[in-house]
């Protein structure tokens, strides 16, 4: 290759100028690919993480996150190395290490379920079924009930099952015995499903309960902030989303998982400590996704999602419309 | 989804602090309360604590950061 004057002043002159671009702390800092489902407050911890420099201070640069809209392709991508780190349901890495990769679990962020709530129908409510219980009474409730969860498999039928599975119906066997789960879909189709009469009671994230319960058409018989409830049917705390990785990843670079787990820890002692007010009013300054590609090269998107852009929280309601 | 009013968000932030785990500790008694909704539902079969959680790292950090 021959070298003319011209160039070497356009070589010379783009890497200045991709100097000048490059903060000092990203030149040292070593890269880590993150992953989370969607962009909604149940995730915060990434988003805080990165908005405070928590990854820069670990001397970690996390550039993007891998944003492909579904827990399971969260899963997909730690799985495939297109992601090192991940923020996602617990049963992910167990599926992970399931399938051949051993995944392990680095941290857990809640301790109940948001969405294993249960709301009924108000006409089905006004009429007596005031708990779950009373749902497996065919007599009041004038049928077999007929349950939605997003989709049958989902993390919303999952827990769903559980409490349903958990709690006695008034001839003594379990309430899940008495109903028929069917797949209702998105926010959309769920709320509009109980409203129509269509499902008899819905597996609710939270802004679909306050949405049902506020408009009229629905009332929680039970809600997982009920402590007293959640312990009876579950036993106790679970750790419901966890950071997780490969085995292979936290043996290769320990360093690279320590650095991220102490940037998670430090965003979730700031969640804890920050008024609601600042934790809502942080906004990202740029947060680009990058979905992840069939081939070995992701390929960096922006999207127009209120998923994947815009405010950093967006409610759980976006999560279980996108990627339950 | 279309955009959320600033009062949603900040009804979120409120209920999810009700449930979020400050510590980021997941313990074998909490583990197994999990297991016992994930399988069979979610996972085929019950996979050991000891081979599907790694606390060390979350330790490190609570040394480190002392709240």
């Amino acid at each position: 290759m021959t070298w003319t004057r011209r160039r070497f002043l356009t070589a010379t002159g783009a890497a200045a100028v991709a100097a000048r671009r490059t903060p000092a702390w990203a030149l040292a800092a070593k890269t880590i690919t993150v992953s989370h489902s969607v962009s909604t407050f149940v995730y915060g911890q990434h988003l805080v993480a990165k908005e405070k420099k928590f990854f820069e201070d670990e001397g970690l640069a996390a550039p993007s996150f891998i944003v492909p809209g579904g827990g399971a392709k969260v899963a997909q991508a730690l799985a495939a190395g297109q992601a090192m780190f991940a923020l996602g349901d617990s049963n992910h890495p167990l599926k992970i290490t399931e399938k051949g990769k051993d995944a392990l679990m680095l941290f857990a962020t809640d301790t109940r379920c948001s969405y294993a709530n249960v709301v009924v129908r108000k006409e089905l409510f006004d009429k007596g079924v005031k708990s779950v219980e009373t749902l497996g009474d065919p007599k009041l409730v004038g049928r077999k009930a007929l349950v939605a969860a997003t989709a049958i498999g989902s993390g919303t039928h999952v827990y769903g099952v559980y409490v349903l599975k958990g709690l006695k119906a008034p001839d003594g066997r379990p309430v899940n015995e008495h109903v028929e789960w069917v797949s209702g879909g998105a926010s959309t189709t769920m709320l509009g499903g109980l409203k129509a009469g269509k499902f008899d009671a819905i597996m609710a994230v939270p802004e679909w309960q306050w949405a049902a319960e506020e408009e009229g058409f629905g009332k929680a018989v039970y809600d997982v902030r009920d402590e007293k409830a959640w312990t009876r049917v579950f036993g106790g705390p679970i750790p419901v989303t966890v950071g997780y990785a490969l085995r292979e990843t936290i043996e290769k670079s320990p360093d690279l998982a320590q650095g991220y787990v102490n940037a998670c820890y430090r965003a979730q002692q700031w969640i804890r400590r920050a008024k609601d007010e600042e934790v809502t009013s942080r906004r990202p300054t740029s947060t680009p996704a990058i979905a992840p590609s069939s081939g070995s090269t992701a390929r960096r998107t922006r999207r127009s999602s209120s998923c994947c852009t815009g405010p950093i929280w967006t409610p759980s309601a976006a999560r279980s419309s996108c990627a339950r | 989804m279309d955009t959320f009013s600033r009062e949603i968000v900040l009804r979120s932030v409120k209920y999810y602090k009700t449930i979020f785990d400050w510590d980021f500790m997941i313990d074998e008694k909490s583990y197994e309360n999990g297991m016992k909704v994930w399988v069979p539902l979610a996972a085929d079969r019950p996979v050991p604590y000891a081979k599907a959680v790694e606390m060390a790292f979350v330790k490190k950090a609570r040394a480190k950061f002392k709240s």
